[in-house]
């Protein structure tokens, strides 16, 4: 029974060519920018997600209250953290290991040429150098990292090594020296390309080093802490929190500094990114909307073109409820045609966008299909389908036979 | 050629498919009244950069140190002898460095965290540049200390302290008691608004390790800035002893600046209004899709109009009138209704201290947008217009 209906549908549908073609049209386009948004936003959210380093890591990072967004942690603060601060947050029962981290400006000179490069430090014992190599998620792509040892010497991200244009044509190679505000520097090896605009320029030398170029003492930007147990790191984040009030002399609600997990981290930059995609995809609805007003459009005539054959049905024995379900499943399968194709279009587009991010900041996105999109966006469009359907299929299946026979 | 009986056939056309009409006009409006929306905004937004770049800031050049990509630089120092070299740059009148911080504001228990913006009283060129006064109070004069002037959104309570500071009020700024000597007048956007502002020599006595400005304002001779820009990077450039190419620092005027938010603006609003344009396409497919279905429909009676004499062209500018009127009428609506959503849209912005995302309303706006739409529905209903005029009448006549 169901399958003659949907026999019946595609024929009409088929009969009536371009106009059938005209509506499906309509959904297509909605459809298709939708998806393609929707699918170009998450690859966004992944490419932010990693410029910022946010890893899979679970490891707490603590910093100064101020104000973030313009610059590197710690740039703008009233009361920067200090060695004690970490110190006492070590003590913690809750806390295995805590290493302190600074972020500078630093100008860097090579072949004549200089440029402006973020300079991060590292810890200067072997297992601090550990845990900061597992927050960064560091490998050498050349050369080795950073020991405990290797006072005047620097590792330096991907860029250095990959953007020769930047330094007159001329390849920064481990064995090289470069100027760092001034001083000489020995490039021991280069980093792995992390696809993220700060880990890829960065300069990584020696804390001792980093403070004879720029004197920050026992300052630090961040404090970065590893939990005893990871599977208590909201209970940790506690821990740290009362002590720094405490320390600090605020009372809650009141803090003058973050402690954040990097769920916390990544969820906050997602928030943001989230805000802007739904109002996107919201301006991009519209147009699927409108798409249903032409399906309701197209199969209101439909019924008043077909009143007599409504008629015929009926006199033959078909009943209100068979008449409904024909027009019903027509107009559900205008929109799920029409969605279909969009849905493939739409991911077309998205892949060629990430394909263009991926150039563009030079990240490694993955080029995932995402079948909860698609599957939703499908079971949408028929939905739309239907809905706009129900208004006409009502008006054909209370036809009065005997009336629409008359003509 | 378009006569009045012509226009007649077609109205009373659309009216006897109301729903049909209704729903194309429908599709069509919602379009409409989305771009209405976005351009009155956007209209806005560039109404507020220009007021930015008013006649008050045309001669003032921003030195800045560079940076890694921050907002400030720990690697650079800009200090009074960048500035002197500055000054005696030709056609340089007067220049003056400013101090930028972080600010924890305290008002009894509750506590702020904000930004500190220093200057020289004087010469100020920053509240100069950006065209602000004091709405109460006054700015600073020289020889002021320990005094504050606050932002526009210290004056409402529950914006940033529970209750409005006053005149004369005490405030506690990183520890400093400083005692209120005006409020700015509103800049619009809840940032600058909740902005703290100080003496330079204030700042200096608060941060006594403080050796580098954040940046350095310059007011110049407006005719051929783009050299004088070049000049005073040269003459920095000597006073720093620096190789060209090898710049620590940058130099633009402000009206650049400007432009380059300006660019930036561009590319949101044209990406934003080409996804609002998609759902005009889908309403022209629409209509296009109502104006098959009205020829199909009528295709006998276009038969036995031509059989009584009218013309190939009376046939199409009937049908193509029909399906501008559906534009025309979708157009008004469509602005109208956009008119509606982007005022309200506006006072609630203004209500949440956005006050300088505003719709701007023209009547160009209206006009342009109507237009539009009228030449959508045109095009869309050119094709079937077309179709219905080349009718072969012996056909036409003969079908049932």
């Amino acid at each position: 029974m169901i399958k003659d209906f949907f026999y019946l549908a595609f024929k009409n549908l088929k009969s009536r060519g371009i106009r059938s073609w005209l509506t499906l049209l309509g959904i297509f386009i909605g459809v298709t920018a939708v998806v393609s948004l929707i699918s170009l936003g998450n690859g966004l959210q992944m490419a932010v997600a990693s410029q910022f380093g946010i890893s899979e890591n679970e490891l707490i990072t603590v910093q100064a209250g101020g104000l973030s967004g313009f610059g590197p942690p710690g740039s703008i603060v009233v009361d920067p953290l200090t060695r004690e601060d970490a110190n006492a947050i070590e003590r913690l029962s809750s806390v295995k290991n805590t290493v302190l981290r600074n972020i500078e400006d630093g100008i860097v000179e090579y072949n004549n040429y200089v440029n402006f490069r973020y300079v991060g430090t590292i810890p200067e014992n072997k297992e601090d150098i550990k845990l900061i190599n597992a927050q960064l998620d560091a490998e050498p792509l050349l050369g080795r990292l950073l020991k405990e040892s290797d006072l005047g010497k620097v590792v330096l991200g991907y860029n250095f090594y990959n953007k020769k244009e930047e330094w007159g044509d001329k390849v920064i190679e481990p064995g090289k020296a470069i100027l760092v505000n001034n001083e000489k520097f020995e490039v021991i090896g280069i980093v792995e390309k992390k696809g993220s605009i700060i880990m890829d320029n960065v300069v990584l030398m020696l804390e001792s080093d980093a403070d004879d170029l720029f004197g920050f003492g026992d300052e630090a930007d961040v404090i970065i802490v590893e939990p005893k147990n990871k599977e208590e790191i909201a209970k940790t984040k506690e821990d740290i929190e009362k002590l720094l009030r405490q320390r600090r002399d605020v009372d809650e609600g009141e803090e003058n500094f973050e402690v954040s997990t990097p769920e916390a981290a990544l969820a906050s930059v997602n928030s943001i990114l989230d805000g802007v995609q739904i109002f996107i995809v919201i301006i991009a609805s519209i147009s699927i909307f409108i798409g249903a007003i032409g399906i309701i459009n197209t199969m209101i005539t439909s019924v008043m073109e077909r009143k007599k054959e409504i008629g015929i049905t009926k006199s033959v024995g078909a009943r209100n409820e068979h008449v409904f379900l024909q027009f019903f499943i027509e107009s559900s399968l205008l929109g799920l045609i029409g969605g279909a194709v969009g849905i493939l279009f739409g991911t077309l587009i998205g892949f060629a966008g990430i394909y263009g991010i991926n150039l563009w900041l030079g990240t490694e996105l993955g080029l995932n299909i995402d079948f909860i999109l698609i599957f939703g966006s499908l079971f949408g469009s028929f939905l739309i389908g239907g809905i706009a359907g129900i208004v006409p299929a009502m008006q054909a299946a209370k036809q009065n036979p005997v009336e629409a026979l008359r003509g | 050629m378009l006569s009045g009986e012509s226009v007649k056939y077609s109205l009373k056309n659309l009216k006897k498919h109301k729903a049909r009409s209704f729903l194309t006009i429908f599709s069509i409006l919602v379009g409409i009244a989305t771009i209405f929306i976005f351009v009155s905004f956007g209209l806005g937004l560039y109404n507020y950069i220009e007021e930015l770049s008013s006649s008050s800031s045309a001669d003032k050049v921003l030195i800045m140190p560079k940076t890694a990509g921050g907002f400030t630089s720990n690697a650079v120092t800009m200090n009074d002898s960048d500035i002197n070299a500055i000054e005696r740059t030709p056609r340089v009148y007067e220049a003056t460095g400013m101090y930028y911080g972080a600010a924890l504001v305290k008002q009894n228990k509750n506590q702020k965290y904000t930004f500190l913006i220093s200057y020289d009283p004087k010469k100020d060129m920053i509240l100069e540049s950006f065209a602000v006064d004091a709405i109460e109070g006054r700015v600073f004069k020289p020889g002021d200390t320990n005094k504050a002037l606050l932002g526009y959104n210290y004056l409402i309570p529950n914006k940033i302290f529970p209750k409005a500071l006053k005149l004369n009020d005490n405030i506690e700024v990183n520890g400093e008691n400083l005692k209120i000597i005006g409020f700015l007048d509103e800049i619009g956007n809840p940032q600058d608004d909740s902005q703290v502002y100080i003496t330079n020599e204030q700042y200096e006595s608060m941060n006594p390790d403080t050796n580098s400005y954040g940046q350095i304002f310059a007011r110049v001779d407006i005719k051929d800035i783009n050299k004088v820009v070049e000049d005073i990077e040269k003459s920095l450039r000597r006073s720093r002893d620096l190789e060209k190419g090898k710049e620590d620092f940058t130099v633009q005027s402000f009206n650049e600046l400007i432009e380059a938010y300006s660019s930036a603006l561009n590319i949101v609003i044209g990406f934003v209004l080409l996804i609002a344009l998609i759902s005009v396409i889908v309403s022209t497919v629409n209509t296009a899709n109502t104006m098959i279905t009205s020829v199909l429909e009528r295709y006998k009676e276009i038969g036995v109009l031509k059989a009584v004499g009218a013309r190939n062209s009376e046939i199409f500018s009937i049908f193509l009138f029909e399906s501008a009127f559906l534009g025309f009428v979708a157009g008004v609506l469509g602005c109208l209704l956009g008119w509606t959503i982007a005022s309200i849209g506006g006072l609630i912005l203004k209500n949440l201290g956005w006050s300088f995302l505003q719709p701007y309303i023209s009547i160009y706006l209206f006009a342009g947008l109507i237009l539009f739409a009228v030449v959508t529905g045109a095009i869309s209903g050119a094709l079937p217009a077309r179709r219905a005029s080349k009718t072969n009448i012996v056909d036409a006549l003969r079908t049932e």
